[in-house]
């Protein structure tokens, strides 16, 4: 049978992990009980009364032993064992419609632990973490390492350290002589070195762009908006506070209140408020026919759903409809949750029915302002001057005006104006009329409006821009014209947070939106989390509540994110989920102590990064052998460290870097790569068309890239980018052939591959592979790789040599510049090299 | 795959413990290797009628909506009811545009605007009285396609393929194709075909018809396909060296990867081009090599059949018709009628209709009220009632199921949920639908959702 089959793989793959072990006398309710009680009982004996089934709920013992569920120290006694052994498949627990069966060892757990006398624990998420300040995270893995009969093992090599290093905290790879460099100072002092080198790599301002990464997926940022048309949104000023806050190490729990409140931190300053943008991150549309009030709805859920999951680990979502199945959050916690926000201006339909809940007009100020254009009208937004671009906007204004100053007065000039006008006025009386702009044509076919100071002077200036210079100063002021920033890039616009009267937040039975008759509900944290304590009810109390150190949640999901993309898996691998269905962590004791020692130094990520990498522990190989990795694929045990593909955005980082193409600027509006023809042309409302950046915005990091919702990036997309409609707490993996096409055929990294050759032939034609393969790999190639790849070499040679068109199509994908005085075929053979490293697992790939 | 991956991967794939190990899979696995029960049929054509065709000119004929054609719409249907863009507008019936007549041995009645497509009445299952929960595009089709109104979710194509794998060793087990015309072509998101958090092999592949078929599956310019093997035999050797320092059996996949890539490579231009098919079956099409209609995405779908894909998808972008829904209806159904119906032939003849099932359908109706008025008098969208139909292994062709109201507004008669359409279709393929879960969230998630669902019975031979 299937399912007898599936449960046996899996009871054999924890018993190979070991991880929850439990012998008699060793049984915790936390760890080893409450799983099975959750996944197979809770459902129809927990929480929610709307599906308990014969008034019993087994998550409470008073109620578990009262229902006469067991009797505590007599499994023999006991209904539980007794329903859960029985052959009668009227009777079986849980009942075979549920499609949930027991294993042997699972019943024997049930067993053991009624008979030690079925106690129960607080789930341990919910409680305050608890450190013993002598233990340190090599301690503690060497002590759960011990129990096991295991070791750490032995540290990697100084090159591969720096690699991982590298792209565990800035994202990039080192340079050959970074490699050098750190090779022969670990030699001397390994601690040092590393240390070294770490506090080298956390003050590189692309630190702030590699922890970014993870932290949009989470707060789900995207450049559009997702439902329908998908239209631009303005939030790029987000991702770049995202970016700063690390690299300047903002506490976290002050990156918190930022982003759920800053808009309502006395004296807020400006990224403070673009901080609280995060609040508008979510999706909207401009569907014709949609209704404000369903949108206001799924807009108030989203943000349940994306605060409780990002911030606190909890699986809120589920509370929408019905209190919740597993953990203790009822449906009222979940409405009185979204009330918290329910101050934020804004409308739920983006469309004529769409209303905002207060006059807009009164919010808004020169900074503050309700639309940009027709299609980006989710208002409202922040208006931010673009410093720079204004000072150039205001010289050239300046310079204009002199002229026409000139201009004005000379009697040459008035003749050509008044003689441009009266043509145009007879081509408004004959069949081919000029198309021009409305207030123009209207001044144009309405006589002698240019009688009127006012109205000539939009004539005049009209004029001077568009008909055909007759005088140098008129050149001038049409070239200068031309050099105007366009009004967009004067101002960079991001969708707002401001706070407004209160919308009636209702609990909506089974979440439907078109039923009003539920109660009305006040802002509330879930009640299960706060003992009843109150806290206030604004958006800011919110974010304290969050932010605290009381709160036993956020310190822990946090400290848990950063261990999974240090070592692949969190130390409770539902990075999402802290509740009952939530992994009980493999090595509970060290995530408190992360968690604990994470708020003793202030929040700060990068000393939580830096204790981290110092340890032995993150140290290790991550090669021990294929059986090691066999046993334990995802290393739960952390007797190794853990070989990972690079995220998407870093896949294409590390091969712009390595070719010397990257554009190592910092932030920005969102920037366009090459992309597929035609991949938007499903999109409508307007229609789209894609225009790939050229010059050096082409060449940005990945996580610049516009982040189109509804059709992202296929790079992107092929390595398990999420597309952001909802927060992401994890990737989600694979190893598919559309990633080896991606790596093949993309231009970005054939064009990667000939700006690699190209950068390793300028220097000269010396142990060409060999360099080749130090930059991409950061290690020496062995005799026998270098054997495969200058035997590929020499063969690519003689083809390119013997057509040297071929050789020219090959060189001429992409846009940059690549010098004409070396040979072709040499380049061409070197950049078909350069491509097959930079397609090797091993390339993109930490060890 | 070596014996070790095969079990992490089963494991995780039904525990759920993490999605890392996940990677190790190759496209061909799945979690079950073997179906539930005695599948009817091995996969699926969805013909996605984007837009919401209009039942009431398509597959429910309506007689007193005739009579009342102009009148003011009985309040008793509409009161309290959600509407779209007919919020806050006088509400008049009209009456079918078009004429029904009556097909096959059943005496189905269809719509006079569906020629090829009646041939087939007795192959065919019509369902009268679906209905769903979304009455906007966007989160309609996401409900359609996923059973849920959240983003994120998988697709039921991904959902079909965890289920029972690929049988194709060089196409994707699950692939898009698009269409649009004769109607307002609403935007369409690649949402509808995502793997949401099942693992990334199982999204649906979009070939585009016009440029590269597949992104990226064209060797760039000055690589041929000869220089293009030995280059990834040479990253394959490379690949092999790494994997035997470091044991790591990602690598295994990722070489089976690369081959796989080099075999879409030639598998995918083979697939497109349609020169080699007889003139005897494109006429049946009605449609010229690679010319990007709905027509030739119905070739492009039997062959993607002959090949083994799993899951087939064709959007058609067009059955909007807010306005004009005369015209519109009929010219919608111009572009796709013959199309289907070749689809059907096409698959008998070869004997693979018994294997395949065929879904017509959109993501809801449209209004028995008028939206505008005179020739340009369209329907609004409508959640309350719409048809769709069912060909192919397992279906009781020349059923009609299902019944909506006089007037075409409600069901009258035997509903059916969307959660009910998907259950019916893994039953074809022999997936329990309440027994196909992934662990995500804490929780074991279905493409049918939470609420008990049964399967249409009746519909069934």
């Amino acid at each position: 049978m299937l399912h007898s089959r599936h449960t046996a793989f899996i009871s054999s793959l924890l018993l190979s992990l070991n991880l929850a072990n439990a012998s008699e006398s060793d049984i915790r309710y936390g760890r080893d009980v409450r799983p099975i009680l959750s996944d197979k009982c809770f459902f129809c004996h927990g929480p929610d009364p709307e599906t308990r089934e014969e008034g019993l709920r087994l998550d409470i013992r008073e109620n578990a032993i009262k229902g006469k569920a067991f009797v505590p120290g007599h499994p023999e006694k006991s209904a539980l064992i007794e329903l859960i052994n029985t052959d009668d498949k009227d009777r079986i627990m849980p009942p075979p419609e549920s499609h949930k069966k027991l294993t042997k060892k699972e019943k024997q757990i049930l067993h053991d632990w009624i008979k030690a006398g079925g106690d129960y624990e607080p789930h341990w998420a919910y409680q305050q973490p608890k450190q013993n300040a002598d233990d340190t995270i090599d301690s503690l893995v060497e002590k759960a390492l011990k129990k096991k009969g295991l070791t750490l093992s032995k540290p990697t090599a100084a090159h591969t350290l720096l690699r991982r290093l590298h792209f565990d905290i800035t994202g990039l790879p080192p340079t050959s002589a970074e490699v050098t460099a750190f090779t022969d100072a670990h030699k001397i002092d390994p601690m040092a070195a590393v240390a070294k080198a770490t506090d080298k790599l956390l003050s590189s301002p692309n630190y702030g762009e590699r922890m970014a990464m993870k932290w949009l997926d989470a707060v789900r940022y995207a450049d559009t908006v997702g439902y329908h048309g998908d239209q631009n949104t303005e939030v790029s000023l987000f991702r770049d506070y995202v970016i700063n806050s690390f690299n300047n190490d903002l506490p976290y729990n002050q990156f918190i209140i930022e982003q759920i409140a800053g808009d309502l931190i006395p004296n807020a300053s400006i990224s403070q408020r673009i901080a609280s943008s995060y609040n508008r991150l979510g999706q909207m549309s401009q569907e014709g026919g949609i209704q404000d009030k369903e949108y206001v709805a799924k807009t108030q859920a989203e943000r349940v759903r994306t605060t409780s999951a990002a911030f606190l680990g909890s699986t809120m979502a589920c509370a929408e409809c019905h209190d919740h199945k597993f953990d203790p959050i009822t449906a009222k916690d979940f409405y009185s949750f979204a009330a918290y926000f329910s101050d934020i201006l804004e409308k739920g339909a983006w469309t004529g029915d769409g209303k905002y809940q207060e006059d807009i007009q009164k919010y808004l100020k020169p900074n503050i302002v309700a639309s940009i254009n027709s299609r980006e009208r989710y208002g409202p937004y922040l208006r931010i001057p673009n410093e720079d671009v204004l000072a150039k906007s205001k010289r050239i204004d300046a310079e204009i005006n002199s002229l026409k100053t000139t201009l004005k007065a000379s009697p040459t000039v008035e003749k050509n104006f008044a003689a441009w006008l009266a043509e145009l006025r007879k081509r408004f009386k004959s069949k081919s009329k000029p198309r021009l702009p409305r207030n123009i044509s209207n001044l144009v076919t309405t006589a002698d409006s240019d009688k009127n100071p006012t109205n000539k002077t939009i004539l005049f200036d009209y004029f001077l821009i568009k008909s055909s210079a007759k005088t140098p100063q008129q050149k001038k002021i049409q070239e200068l014209t031309a050099q105007k920033p366009k009004p967009t890039e004067e101002y960079r616009h991001i969708v707002t947070t401001i706070s407004a009267k209160r919308r009636t937040v209702r609990l909506l039975p089974r979440g439907d939106w078109t039923d009003q008759s539920g109660a009305v509900v006040q802002p509330a944290p879930p009640a299960f989390l706060n003992n009843g304590e109150e806290i206030g009810t604004t958006r800011l109390d919110l974010a304290k509540w969050i932010a605290s150190e009381k709160n036993p949640l956020t310190a822990r999901v946090f400290v848990n994110r950063i261990w999974a993309q240090l070592f692949g898996s969190g130390l409770s691998n539902s990075l999402g989920d802290f509740g009952f269905q939530g992994e009980y962590p493999s090595n509970p004791e060290l995530l408190d102590w992360l968690a604990i020692e994470f708020v003793k130094n202030n929040w700060s990520v990068k000393q939580l990064i830096r204790t981290v990498v110092l340890s032995k522990t993150y140290q290790q190989t991550s090669t021990p052998g294929g059986e090691f990795i066999a046993h334990d694929p995802d290393n739960r045990l952390l007797a190794r460290q853990t070989q990972l593909r690079l995220p998407a955005e870093l896949i294409r980082d590390n091969a712009l870097s390595i070719s010397g193409l990257l554009t190592e600027d910092i932030g920005g509006p969102s920037v366009r790569p090459y992309q597929p023809t035609g991949y938007y042309r499903h999109l409508n409302f307007p229609r789209r068309k894609y225009q790939a950046d050229s010059g050096k915005n082409q060449y940005r990091r990945g996580i610049y890239t516009h982040w189109q919702r509804t059709f992202l990036h296929p790079m992107l997309k092929n390595f398990g980018a999420p597309n952001r409609e909802e927060c992401a707490t994890e990737r989600a993996e694979a190893n598919t052939p559309l990633q080896a096409l991606t790596l093949l055929n993309d231009p970005t990294f054939t064009e990667a591959a000939r700006s690699l050759a190209t950068k390793l032939l300028m220097v000269n034609k010396d142990n060409l592979v060999q360099r080749a393969m130090m930059s991409c790999l950061s290690r020496p190639a062995t005799e026998q790789e270098l054997k495969l790849l200058d035997k590929l070499y020499q063969d690519e040679l003689l083809r390119f040599k013997a057509d040297p068109d071929v050789a020219q199509k090959f060189l001429s994908v992409g846009l940059a510049p690549y010098p004409t005085d070396i040979p072709a075929h040499e380049l061409a053979a070197a950049a078909s090299v350069a491509r097959t490293i930079l397609n090797l697992h091993e390339t993109i790939t930490r060890y | 795959m070596s014996p070790i991956t095969r079990r992490t991967f089963l494991s995780h794939g039904l525990a759920g413990i993490g999605s890392a190990a996940l990677s190790r899979l190759v496209a061909a696995d799945s979690p079950l290797a073997v179906p539930h029960y005695q599948p009817k049929i091995k996969r699926v054509i969805h013909l996605c009628m984007a837009g919401g065709p209009s039942h009431l000119e398509c597959f429910d004929y309506k007689p007193e909506l005739e009579k009342l054609h102009g009148k003011a719409m009985p309040e008793s249907f509409t009161k309290g009811q959600q509407l779209a863009q007919l919020q806050g507008k006088a509400l008049k019936c009209m009456g079918p545009q078009w004429k029904f007549n009556k097909h096959g041995e059943s005496q189905m009645e269809i719509s006079e605007i569906f020629p090829h497509i009646a041939k087939h009445a007795d192959d065919i299952a019509v369902i009268r009285s679906m209905h769903t929960e979304q009455i906007n595009h966007d989160p309609a089709h996401t409900f359609m396609n996923t059973g849920s109104i959240i983003p994120g979710r998988p697709s039921m194509g991904s959902w079909v393929l965890y289920g029972l794998g690929s049988e194709s060793q060089n196409l994707p087990g699950y692939v898009v194709l698009t269409s649009s015309g004769g109607g307002q072509g609403q935007p369409i998101s690649s949402r509808q075909w995502s793997n949401g958090f099942l693992p990334g092999h199982l999204q649906g592949v979009e070939f585009q018809s016009a440029g590269s078929p597949v992104h990226y599956v064209e060797n760039p310019p000055g690589m041929t396909d000869a220089s293009q093997r030995d280059v990834i035999n040479t990253i394959n050797r490379m690949n092999s060296i790494t994997s035997t320092r470091t044991q790591h059996p990602d690598i295994a996949t990722r070489i089976e990867q690369y081959e796989l890539a080099f075999r879409m490579q030639t598998a995918v231009p083979e697939l497109m081009d349609t020169k080699g098919e007889s003139q005897k079956t494109l006429d049946l099409y009605g449609c010229q090599p690679g010319d990007g209609t709905f027509a030739s995405n119905c070739l492009l779908a039997r062959r993607l059949a002959e090949r083994g894909t799993r899951f087939i998808q064709l959007y058609h972008r067009g059955w909007d018709h807010h306005g004009a829904v005369k015209n519109g209806t009929e010219k919608t159904a111009k572009l796709v009628d013959q199309g289907t119906s070749a689809l059907i032939t096409d698959l008998k003849q070869r004997g693979m209709l018994d294997e395949t099932l065929v879904i017509w359908g959109g993501e809801f109706g449209r209004t028995p009220m008028a939206q505008g008025s005179g020739d340009r008098a369209g329907r609004d969208h409508h959640i309350k009632a719409f048809s769709v139909f069912l060909a192919g292994g397992g279906i009781k062709g020349g059923t009609t199921y299902g019944e909506t109201d006089e007037l075409g507004y409600g069901v009258a008669k035997d509903p059916v949920s969307v959660h009910e359409l998907h259950a019916t279709m893994l039953h074809l393929l022999g997936l329990q639908h309440d027994a196909l879960t992934y662990k995500a969230q804490g929780l074991d998630f279905k493409l049918t959702g939470v609420e008990p669902c049964g399967i249409i019975k009746d519909i069934l031979a």
